[in-house]
């Protein structure tokens, strides 16, 4: 087995990542479905003829209450019975690059906020420049890409399907 | 009227027929199915943008056409994509659908013997037989699965929609409990917005734009498109392998014939089976029908060397099930998988509801879908075998090109419903979501299928309350709505038990 080098079991500090996410996950459903749960009660649960507008709701604040808690309860048992017996699971690490989930994410909210003001052409363009400089290279093929989509884009959508979308600062 | 019903749908079956191919050859009918079995067969060879999401992005557009008209092609992608995965699981060993992941072992394989030409052939072929099984039996079973359906009441009707949300998070692939729950908060999600029947705005937050509730648009793309380069952005952009084999000779020999027949008709039935029950469909076909041919072969050491039994099975399977799954969708306005489920937001967008009334309200859209699925299947196999040099050619675009259109096309899909950034923001949020949902091993199918049935099911709950004066009892007193409950009740409660006992046993008596 594996260890760190005070000795420590790095598989199953693995396992019992595995199981403390999904403990953490379940006590945030929990959460939610408490949450959502007072929302549903207050709206009204019932009314003179049947059901009210809250008691759907409500009955799925419920479930997913309940559903958390027996995951919840899950997790601990497992990680209480893979203590004992040793049991651990082996895992494959991949290189990530969380980063370029930021950029991403980024770029989106730029092309939301963007758009209505800079107009689609323009949005799209530097969107698509923001993107395609993510995995570096030529600034030649980022600047040819980006204009041959930000134009093709423009025609089949605006010009060709007659999408009305924004013209912006450039008014086109 | 369930008299009169009855009775025009047995003696006008032969109409129907006729309706079928009147309706599916109309030059702009046509035209559909043949740009819905391209996309779908594009949607299938390249990475990233399922056919999920790509229905949802086409559902905009599909405004401007006529009903028929946007079913024939948004059917066509559906049953295209499983199509299309199979050339990049035997030319580069990657599944282009999730359906095509068995066809790797064994056409991958043939690739390697040089004998691609035949894999992809055979495949073409036996989703075409089996696509056109799967059609003659929805053609056969629609007018008395309708009859069936036309007696339901609020009880039957919900507890349906419960018996399909349960069997689609059984047959989920990880595990239940999750499924379960992604399920239940996609209900949950279903009741933001304004109370059908009070007019009440529930958990819009004071937000205006949330007054008709979440558009199944952006959420889907959100789920499936934005979340998907996000996951994939993540890692490292390596490189496409294509294998570097001629295609030729694509019409399989007599000796592949004689290989194949068996696998094919086992394959056409099963996955046709598979397609009926809810969370089957081609993916879970393809996967039995390969366990299936390995376990009854003479000779099972020769899978995964490239047995064409391999190949011919599974892809058979897989369309058949694909097709299936169009029966309980048409009959019974009950989709049974995430792709349906938006197909059916689909048909809402135009006013229409799928189910038992479809057939006598709607004949020419449900015949027209039903005789262009058989023209489409046909247009599929001629698509597929030509043209893999140029879906080889697409595949070699690097994905750092091809996720920032990815992403472009969502955008420009979920701002055009209603020229609001509000619904780009929705995607964005989804995006999030359905990102950090994978990463924590949930799965987001069931969501999507809970999201579009939701409002059903709780008007159905709520009608079947206000018959019964809140006895619950009502559900279990009528034998239809009983027997789904307790269907369901089982399914659930095996696979908890069979959970919690796992846990339970010590290491060393685990099977391997």
């Amino acid at each position: 087995m594996e260890n760190y080098p005070d000795g420590k079991d790095r598989a199953m500090d693995r396992t019992n990542t595995e199981s403390l996410k999904d403990l953490l996950t379940s006590l945030l459903w929990l959460g939610f479905a408490f949450i959502f749960g007072m929302a549903a009660y207050r709206i009204r649960l019932f009314s003179l003829d049947g059901p009210g507008p809250g008691f759907f709701p409500f009955l799925c604040a419920l479930s997913l209450g309940a559903l958390s808690l027996i995951l919840c309860v899950t997790m601990v048992f497992k990680m209480a019975v893979r203590r004992t017996t040793g049991e651990s699971e082996k895992h494959l690490s991949e290189k990530v690059y969380p980063k370029r989930v930021l950029i991403v994410l980024s770029a989106l909210i730029f092309y939301m906020l963007g758009i209505e003001f800079l107009g689609f052409l323009l949005t799209t363009l530097i969107f698509m420049i923001l993107l395609l400089r993510i995995s570096g290279g030529a600034w030649k093929v980022t600047l040819a890409v980006a204009i041959l989509s930000a134009l093709s884009a423009f025609l089949v959508f605006k010009i060709l399907l007659k999408v009305p979308l924004p013209g912006g600062w450039l008014g086109i | 009227m369930v008299g009169y019903l009855r009775g025009e749908i047995e003696m006008d079956f032969f109409h129907y027929l006729e309706l079928a191919f009147s309706v599916a050859l109309e030059p702009s009918n046509l035209l559909m199915c043949f740009l819905g079995s391209l996309l779908g067969t594009l949607v299938g060879v390249l990475p990233g943008l399922g056919p999920t999401a790509t229905i949802a992005l086409l559902l905009p557009i599909t405004y401007s056409m006529s009903a028929v008209q946007s079913i024939i092609m948004l059917s066509a992608i559906y049953y295209g994509a499983y199509y299309g995965g199979t050339t990049t699981s035997v030319l580069m060993n990657i599944p282009g659908e999730a359906a095509s992941v068995v066809t790797c072992i064994d056409g991958y394989q043939m690739a390697r013997q040089g004998r691609a030409g035949a894999a992809l052939g055979i495949s073409a072929i036996g989703s075409f037989i089996g696509g056109t099984f799967a059609i003659i039996m929805l053609m056969a079973m629609a007018p008395p699965l309708v009859r069936m359906a036309l007696k339901f009441g609020a009880p039957e009707r919900a507890a349906l929609v419960f018996f399909g949300l349960t069997m689609v998070t059984f047959l989920a692939k990880g595990s239940m409990l999750k499924a379960l729950m992604m399920a239940v908060l996609g209900l949950c999600l279903g009741c933001i917005g304004q109370d059908v029947i009070s007019g009440s705005e529930r958990f819009t937050m004071g937000i205006r734009n949330l007054s008709d509730g979440l558009d199944i648009v952006p959420v889907v793309m959100g789920l499936f498109g934005v979340a998907e380069v996000f996951l994939n952005v993540e890692m490292r952009f390596g490189s496409v392998q294509v294998l570097n084999a001629k295609v030729r000779d694509v019409f399989p020999t007599r000796q592949d014939w004689k290989d194949s027949a068996g696998s094919i008709a086992r394959g056409s039935l099963l996955g046709t089976f598979l397609g009926l029950l809810p969370g089957g469909g081609g993916i879970l076909a393809s996967f039995l029908s390969y366990a299936m041919e390995k376990r009854i072969s003479k000779n099972p050491e020769r899978f995964g060397k490239g047995d064409i039994r391999g190949v011919a099975g599974p892809e058979t399977a897989n369309n058949a099930g694909a097709q299936a799954t169009f029966i309980p969708l048409l009959t019974l306005g009950l989709p049974c998988n995430a792709v349906l489920a938006v197909l059916m937001g689909a048909f809402m967008i135009h006013g229409i509801v799928p189910g038992p009334l479809l057939l006598k309200e709607r004949p020419d859209l449900f015949w027209g879908v039903v005789g262009s699925m058989y023209i489409g299947n046909a247009m599929l196999v001629l698509l597929n075998l030509p043209f893999v040099p140029l879906w080889i050619k697409l595949l070699k675009i690097p994905y750092y090109i091809f996720f920032p259109l990815i992403l472009l096309i969502c955008l420009i899909g979920a701002y055009s419903i209603r020229n609001q950034a509000f619904d780009v923001g929705v995607l964005i949020v989804f995006g999030l979501i359905g990102y950090v949902l994978k990463k924590w091993d949930y799965e987001t199918p069931p969501l999507i299928l809970a999201l579009i049935l939701g409002p059903m099911f709780e008007e159905a709950v709520n009608q079947s309350l206000a018959i019964s004066n809140g006895e619950i009892g009502i559900f279990m007193s009528r034998p239809i709505s009983a027997t789904l409950i307790i269907t369901a009740m089982v399914f659930l409660v095996m696979s908890l038990l069979l959970k919690l006992l796992r846990i339970r046993r010590p290491v060393g008596t685990i099977d391997s």
